[in-house]
């Protein structure tokens, strides 16, 4: 407590950026301030035992110091941690939601080979160039408390590479935190050689066959090129090469408690550095093998029992039944085995969704600090990242989760989330005024923006209103979106919704007022604001 | 347990399969032994998962239960030579012409509720494969239909593997009229194999050469030459040459059996069996002094041309000039009244009731290389048994209990039991079960 000048302190959960009509969650603060300290909080590092009224110092995205008695720098906003905890932030350990994938080509016709795109061979796609990180995408997993997430390219047979990104920033670059951490393999054939599930097999054995073999004659000619014909270069072979030597991890995305058994067989037969993806969420019926491999495991928390299982083909009863009794204790029973497991929200709609499979998973008597774990140390440590990410540690990425209450419990509220060092604050109400709605917007608009991005051009905005929550669609003549979290207060309407366009994400904020049959209001994106009017269409 | 589903899924993974043989005494049945006569109000013991006597008046060691069969009859479990339940994910990959290197082994689907189905049936094994898409297709495997067990656990260790070969108008696509693959003619279909043999020998051939390079290299202490590519298709292939698989060949033409017959002896390639093999029946006597078998229907012909020539008469005729002719199903819903198909050779063809029987249980054994473990009631056998109500070639008889390696995985009474303690729990006011009963499968 020295008393600096620039020393500020902040009251969580208030502060004139969560008013309106500014864009709520701007990318952090870490524009005005990269150096944060939170005192006098509880500190679950999960790299020991929890530190009671500790400070965590973060500088330039890392953890500084963290500890009972670690000096608040001078130049740190000071955020009063008192009531609070602090966990590292949560890993998404395997996502598909997070990647905009072309579109998967139709079968070729009249007897036309089919492609590689057409065969679902697409290895050399990464998951980072397709990666789409707009604000809201960011503030609904930092709404839950993620910070990190594997992305996985997940359709088609070798469908890509997958990449652990930060959910700190917007631009995909400054978001990678491993660039090509995994090769995906999936059992879902495509068109052409192989379109069944038993030439999957026989295929990826000879793919991984003729990857050896590539590497053992690159290698050749790389130790000595006289006398040895050189290899032609072959893209897949060269990855899959690494694959077979074990170097590059594989994520195979298994459908159901077979397809486990089949990774698990591939893995022995090629020594592969295998990690399961349970989509189908029945690894738990893979225990013995499971064990014995030591592979791990991420966990989707759907509990949907796939097609394949026996309760499925007996009845919608039974199958309910399943859901609801057994297949939430998957988790549980990996930890019971000590199958090394993360979460995964494979399938999950949302990372709302996600995080309430977690707490399922912990009501079916996994225990809330080892999903904790699960979410954190142990998803870093599988992913690859144990080094720099997964626990609260000096000299590690300052990702955190700051709530009033212990973590993943549903009554405690999370207050903050850091990412990359970066603060975001939980979204607020759009409308400052939370008085009910007079108006109801519900239909179509057309919308003009009258100078800045967009102006000449008229889009179309279809609401749907229901009482003071509104959704709808943002049509341009370039590109449409949806947007699902507005608001109506009074004769006030607010939402937000990101465009994409031409492959790049864009963030609009709209707020405006309602009279009659027009809107007047303001588009706003992170470089301007824009007026602009609305008119309903009859 | 509030639902038949609820209450049947308890009844059915209670009786499933453990890790070991089962145990019990099955008293007083009419035992169809088809080693040798059939016994009347016989004994058969049961101790782990194999018979060890048939007899008069055995008695139960301690803590095996007895199993009440007076007035019942025992047989062999029926052994279906031809289906394709219980795999995963298609049965035919048609993405290229010859596809040997594709394993059913990999896509045993242990859940699939046609096992179940099959079960009360009598049925206790299966040879499960490809589909016929291909000139040579994927490779076979026989299962014991230990469900609720695993798919590893489910394999019938010992059971030579085979490899699905077909003729005719499947493999030509002949039915597909979008389809440009070669070959569009039966003598394409045969070409196809012989190139591949080709071509594994050259295979082989440029193995031998890389290990006598290797070889020399080593003696004059150089670095070994970089191997030749490994080829998955056409090692799988050389273990066909070798006799290491032993192909199931369907067919239904004489002539097209007879030359793919004359193609196998002039590589050395074990054909263990035609598969439909219509038109078997006019090359009984070739057949039987070649040792080569038929999966057979009983009474199924007429759905595409090259299927007319045939008659119900033709099993029996196989059987009647020496050839090991099996009644099989290729259907999910056939191989639960194989018995009734058996008795079809009775009916039309005259064949006595214990050559019937032989169709179903040790000649379908032999077909499938598992022979010295089922197919017939013997000490030392699997305990793999069917329990039926009447002779199992009555019309009327209802199969009552099936076990598998001494366990009951079957068992009549406790289905329509539960089945009845649900119905009177809907009567009682208990919403009623959405069951969505599975379609008998459908595959070929």
């Amino acid at each position: 407590m020295n008393g600096t000048a620039h020393r500020r302190r902040t009251r969580l959960g208030l502060g004139a950026l969560l008013l309106a009509p500014a864009p709520l969650l701007a990318a952090g603060d870490e524009a005005l301030h990269n150096v944060w300290a939170i005192t006098g909080a509880r500190i679950v590092t999960m790299a020991g035992p929890p530190v009671e009224g500790g400070t965590v110092v973060i500088r330039d995205g890392l953890v500084e110091a963290v500890g009972r008695s670690v000096a608040v720098p001078a130049d740190a906003e000071v955020v009063d941690g008192a009531g609070l905890t602090v966990a590292p932030g949560f890993i998404d350990a395997c996502s598909e939601a997070l990647l905009k994938l072309p579109d998967r080509p139709a079968p070729p016709t009249g007897g036309a080979p089919a492609t590689d795109e057409q065969r679902g061979l697409t290895p050399d796609r990464h998951a980072w160039e397709y990666a789409i990180l707009g604000k809201a995408t960011l503030a609904k997993h930092h709404a839950v408390g993620i910070t990190a997430a594997l992305a996985v390219p997940g359709a088609g047979l070798l469908p890509g590479q997958a990449s652990l990104l930060a959910l700190s920033s917007e631009d995909r670059l400054q978001a990678i935190l491993l660039r090509d951490a995994a090769l995906v393999v999936t059992f879902s054939p495509g068109a052409g050689y192989p379109n069944s599930l038993m030439g999957v097999m026989a295929f990826l054995r000879q793919e991984l066959l003729d990857a050896a073999h590539y590497g053992a004659h690159a290698a050749r000619w790389a130790a000595d090129p006289r006398g040895v014909p050189r290899p032609t270069f072959d893209r897949r072979r060269e990855l899959l090469a690494r694959a077979a030597a074990g170097s590059l991890p594989v994520v195979f995305i298994c459908r159901n408690q077979h397809d486990i058994r089949r990774a698990l067989s591939l893995r022995d037969e090629f020594h592969l550095t295998a990690v399961v993806a349970d989509a189908g969420g029945e690894a738990f019926r893979v225990l013995p093998e499971l064990r014995r491999a030591r592979v791990p495991v991420l966990v989707s928390v759907t509990y949907r029992a796939p097609a394949t299982a026996t309760w499925s083909q007996r009845g919608e009863d039974e199958r309910r039944r399943a859901e609801q009794e057994l297949y939430p204790t998957n988790a549980r029973q990996l930890a019971e085995a000590g199958v090394p497991f993360a979460f995964a929200s494979l399938g999950s709609d949302t990372p709302e969704a996600f995080i309430a499979g977690v707490r399922r998973a912990v009501e079916a008597g996994l225990g809330v600090e080892r999903a904790l774990r699960a979410l954190t140390a142990d998803a870093a440590g599988i992913v690859g990242a144990g080094a720099f990410l997964g626990t609260i540690e000096a000299g590690k990425i300052a990702n955190l989760v700051v709530s009033d209450g212990p973590p993943l419990r549903p009554d405690a509220k999370l207050k903050l989330v850091f990412a990359d060092g970066r603060r975001f604050a939980m979204k607020e109400r759009k409308l400052k005024d939370a008085e009910a709605p007079t108006v109801n917007v519900t239909g179509r608009w057309e919308l003009s923006v009258e100078r800045g991005m967009g102006a000449g051009t008229k889009s179309v905005v279809t609401f749907t209103q229901e009482e003071s929550s509104l959704s709808g669609t943002y049509s341009t003549p370039r590109g449409d979106a949806d947007f699902t979290d507005g608001e109506v207060a009074g004769n006030q309407i607010a939402f937000e919704v990101s465009l994409t366009l031409g492959g790049r994400s864009f963030d609009l904020f709209v707020t405006g007022t309602v009279e009659g049959d027009t809107i007047r209001g303001t588009v706003s994106t992170a470089r301007s604001s824009n007026p602009f009017t609305a008119r309903r269409i009859p | 347990m509030r639902t038949l589903n609820v209450a049947l899924a308890a009844a059915l993974l209670a009786a499933s399969a453990g890790a070991g043989g089962g145990s019990a005494l099955l008293r007083g049945g009419n035992v169809i032994t088809v080693a040798g006569p059939t016994l009347q109000g016989a004994d058969i013991l049961v101790v782990d998962g194999i018979i060890r006597q048939v007899g008069e008046n055995l008695q139960a060691p301690p803590g095996v239960p007895v199993i009440d069969c007076r007035g019942r009859w025992v047989m062999p479990g029926i052994i279906d030579a031809h289906s394709h339940i219980a795999l995963e994910g298609g049965v035919n990959e048609t993405g290229a012409l010859l596809t040997p290197e594709t394993d059913c082994a990999d896509i045993i689907d242990p859940e699939d509720l046609d096992i179940f189905y099959a079960l009360t049936g009598g049925v206790t094994s299966i040879h499960t494969m490809h589909g016929s898409a291909n000139p040579i297709g994927g490779r076979g495997i026989v299962l014991k239909l230990r469900w609720g067990a695993t798919a590893p656990e489910m394999v019938f260790a010992g059971a030579p593997r085979t490899v699905k070969w077909a003729l005719g108008e499947n493999p030509k696509q002949a039915n597909s009229p979008d389809s440009t693959r070669y070959p569009k003619t039966r003598m394409g279909v045969e070409a196809s194999i012989r190139a591949i043999f080709e071509e594994a020998r050259s295979y082989q051939r440029a193995w031998r050469d890389h290990q006598r390079r290797a070889a020399a290299a080593a003696k004059a202490g150089k670095p070994a030459p970089l191997p030749p590519r490994r080829d998955l298709r056409l090692e799988v292939v050389s273990d066909i040459l070798a006799g290491k698989l032993w192909v199931r060949c369907h067919a239904y033409q004489a002539a097209e059996m007879l030359s793919i017959l004359k193609l196998c002896q002039e590589y050395g390639v074990k054909l263990a069996a035609f598969e439909h093999g219509l038109e078997a029946y006019k090359i009984a006597d070739e057949l039987a002094a070649a040792g080569v078998g038929n999966a057979a229907f009983a009474d199924f012909w007429g759905y595409k041309w090259e299927a007319f020539f045939t008659l119900p008469h033709s099993v029996a005729m196989q059987v009647r000039r020496g050839v090991v002719a099996a009644v099989a199903s290729d259907s999910a819903e056939r191989m639960r009244r194989l018995n009734l198909d058996a008795a079809k050779t009775v009916r039309f063809g005259g064949l006595t009731p214990d050559e019937a029987i032989r169709t179903i249980t040790i000649n379908a054994a032999t077909i499938c290389g598992t022979d010295r473990w089922v197919g017939t009631i013997q000490v030392g056998k699997h305990a793999d048994l069917a329990v039926f109500d009447r002779h199992p070639l009555d019309a009327y008889a209802v199969c009552q209990m099936t076990l598998v390696d001494g366990n009951v995985l079957f068992d009549r009474a406790a289905v329509l039991a539960e089945r009845a303690a649900r119905e009177a729990r809907v009567r009682e006011g208990a919403p009623p079960p959405t069951t969505q009963t599975p379609p008998p499968g459908g595959k070929s």
